[in-house]
């Protein structure tokens, strides 16, 4: 069924400015459970499970931006950006249902309001 | 649009929402106003107020915007260390005093009978239940000071027993759903004697506890008033720094901080915790320093239906108020059985629900989110912003409370063996408009609260909107069941 991973900011001993950097030291712990049938993609610093790659990329730029290399500031960079066109579809979404919910509510206080 | 521009419209947007509910409500109450409408679409209107300012938080999607909206402080000069170890303590040991003074009094005659005239009553039940507790999420958790069992506790020797990790929270829980249940049950607002007694048992019980385990351990874990006490504390806006000075932070923020201080990596003991000349150590912990204080209170074995039991203890008190329950009541009721335990089952129903629907939306948020984290991790991150709703419905039903008794408390302060008959302020119609403000204010904050917590945990922007879907869910059935409750007329509880 499932795996419980228990991930830990195992510092790995021979990598020295790993173990001394300030923001991946400060990293909670966060428990996470892979089911035996899931691919988990994981990140190089900490372990920590995603099931999309593009996750484990704004992960190391949000939580280990101390330790990473340049590539993978670029990589975090680009994949934030790239967030915004799925953003946007989704405000657009949530602004239609805003506008519903109030439009609605009131038609519906026009006919059920009492005035009295 | 400027970041300021946006946030701003945000909030006229949410204002305006909530001013529509409020105009509403009032009329419900009985008051002048124009416009009655059915039970029915003002409870729908205030859910819809819940979900709509869910979806307005999505829009804040500025990472740095979102953690600068918790991440604010201002350190304040703290207050000199005498009020907080001498004269806290004496307060709290005057007050412990008065109640079983004038409580046990009341069976010789010499303090009044009649509640509304009683010290002990009042003092609890205005002075400390209502008015100290609004103290607790309005301004900052000051109890581990004024404490008077922890100051006995302190003065006594300890055998300072390991606490048993397993047992966590669980005391607690099991301590708080029985004051509730006490509370609901007996007349301890009617009789003094009786309201003492139980006084009595509880300081006899924290103190024992205490002198087991220690104050330090005792107090953070086990003792069900201390922890709902620094759980309020964590919604306020002023806390301990870890340097000892007082800390201004946005009211809410102290959530985020609980939230991301529960990882249940390393538990750090609270610093600073030499329990004799620091009364504030262990009730507020504030996590700006992650290396001081892992772990934090919601990380116990229990801590997390602990808040639910804050949450259902709130809703329980006001639904067997409710006609309703009457009417379930007495179509189960069986003369046989006694009417206690037809309370003590609902009563452990309605909690196995409450903690089964929490579980749910923790469950529901793994997948919707489409992420690995465990499940018990989301239902403790997610946890901390229903104490913003507790709150939140604390100053709802406790605010008008208070300013209509405040007058007889203030007179039998003054004079306790022989209060004059009481007079009650008459609260102005709009008190009942404060009491929806403040649930729906409590709501916004545990919106906002969980929309910073969602993208402290998940990377991607969009899986921290949806991973909230299912708790935005259980929000909002919850304020619709609290309006419920708040728009219902009150009768006496039967059977009991």
């Amino acid at each position: 069924m499932d795996v419980t991973d228990s991930d830990s900011t195992s510092a790995d001993p021979t990598d020295s400015s790993r173990e001394t950097a300030s923001a991946s030291d400060a990293t909670e712990h966060v428990e996470t459970t892979v089911p035996e049938d899931a691919t988990a993609h994981r990140c190089p610093y900490c372990d920590r499970p995603f099931a999309i790659e593009e996750r484990v990329t704004l992960h190391v730029g949000l939580t280990h931006y101390d330790v990473c290399t340049d590539a993978e500031v670029d990589a975090f960079q680009s994949t934030y950006t790239a967030e915004n066109e799925a953003i946007r579809r989704y405000r657009l979404k949530a602004a239609a249902v805003l506008i519903v919910v109030y439009f609605g509510f009131l038609m519906v206080y026009a006919v059920f309001g009492v005035a009295g | 649009m400027t970041r300021v521009r946006r946030f701003a419209l945000i909030v006229l947007a949410l204002v305006l929402a909530t001013g529509t509910v409020r105009a509403h409500g009032a009329a419900l109450r009985g008051s002048a106003s124009s416009l009655a409408i059915p039970t029915w679409l003002f409870l729908s209107t205030g859910g819809a107020v819940v979900g709509a300012s869910f979806l307005l938080a999505t829009f804040a999607t500025d990472r740095a915007f979102v953690r600068r909206s918790h991440d604010w402080t201002r350190s304040i000069k703290a207050l000199p260390d005498v009020l907080r170890t001498v004269v806290a303590p004496i307060v709290g040991l005057l007050g412990l005093l008065a109640v079983l003074a004038f409580g046990f009094g009341a069976a010789t005659g010499f303090a009044p009978a009649d509640p509304q005239q009683n010290l002990a009553v009042l003092l609890v039940w205005v002075g400390w239940w209502a008015g100290y507790v609004m103290t607790l999420y309005l301004a900052g958790n000051t109890w581990p000071a004024l404490n008077p069992f922890r100051t006995i506790a302190r003065a006594l020797p300890s055998v300072d027993r390991a606490y048993p990790e397993r047992w966590g929270a669980w005391p607690a829980v099991g301590g708080l759903l029985a004051l509730v249940f006490v509370e609901v049950t007996l007349p301890l607002a009617e009789d003094p004697v009786m309201l003492a007694s139980a006084v009595a048992a509880y300081g006899v019980a924290s103190v024992a506890g205490a002198a087991i385990f220690g104050v330090e351990d005792w107090f953070a874990k086990a003792d069900p008033v201390a922890r709902a006490f620094d759980h309020y504390g964590r919604v306020a806006p002023l806390a301990r720094g870890d340097d000892g000075g007082i800390v201004l932070r946005v009211p809410g923020s102290g959530l985020v901080d609980t939230a991301r201080a529960t990882g249940r990596g390393t538990e750090a003991k609270i610093s600073g915790s030499d329990g004799g000349a620091t009364g504030g150590g262990a009730g507020d912990t504030t996590a700006r320093d992650a290396n001081a204080t892992v772990g934090g209170p919601l990380a116990d074995a229990g801590g997390v239906p602990f808040v639910v039991a804050l949450v259902f203890a709130t809703t329980y008190d006001g639904f067997v108020a409710t006609p309703a329950w009457r009417a379930v009541a007495e179509a189960v009721y069986v003369p046989a059985v006694p009417g206690v335990a037809l309370y003590a089952v609902a009563y452990a129903l309605g909690f196995l629900a409450f903690v089964a629907v929490y579980r749910w939306a923790a469950r529901s948020g793994r997948e919707t989110g489409d992420t690995f984290v465990a499940v018990d991790e989301l239902a403790c991150r997610f946890a901390p912003p229903l104490l913003a709703i507790a709150a939140g419905y604390h100053l709802a039903h406790y605010l008008g409370f208070f300013v209509t008794l405040s007058l007889p408390l203030a007179k039998a302060l003054a004079a306790p063996t022989a209060p004059p008959a009481p007079e009650l302020f008459v609260l102005p119609s709009f008190f009942g408009g404060i009491s929806i403000t403040a649930v729906l204010v409590g709501h916004l904050v545990a919106v906002w609260v969980a929309h910073a917590i969602g993208f402290e945990l998940f990377p991607e922007r969009l899986q921290a909107v949806r991973a909230q879907y299912a708790f935005v869910a259980v929000m909002i059935a919850y304020t619709t069941l609290s309006l419920w409750i708040v728009s219902q007329p009150t009768v006496t509880p039967p059977y009991l």
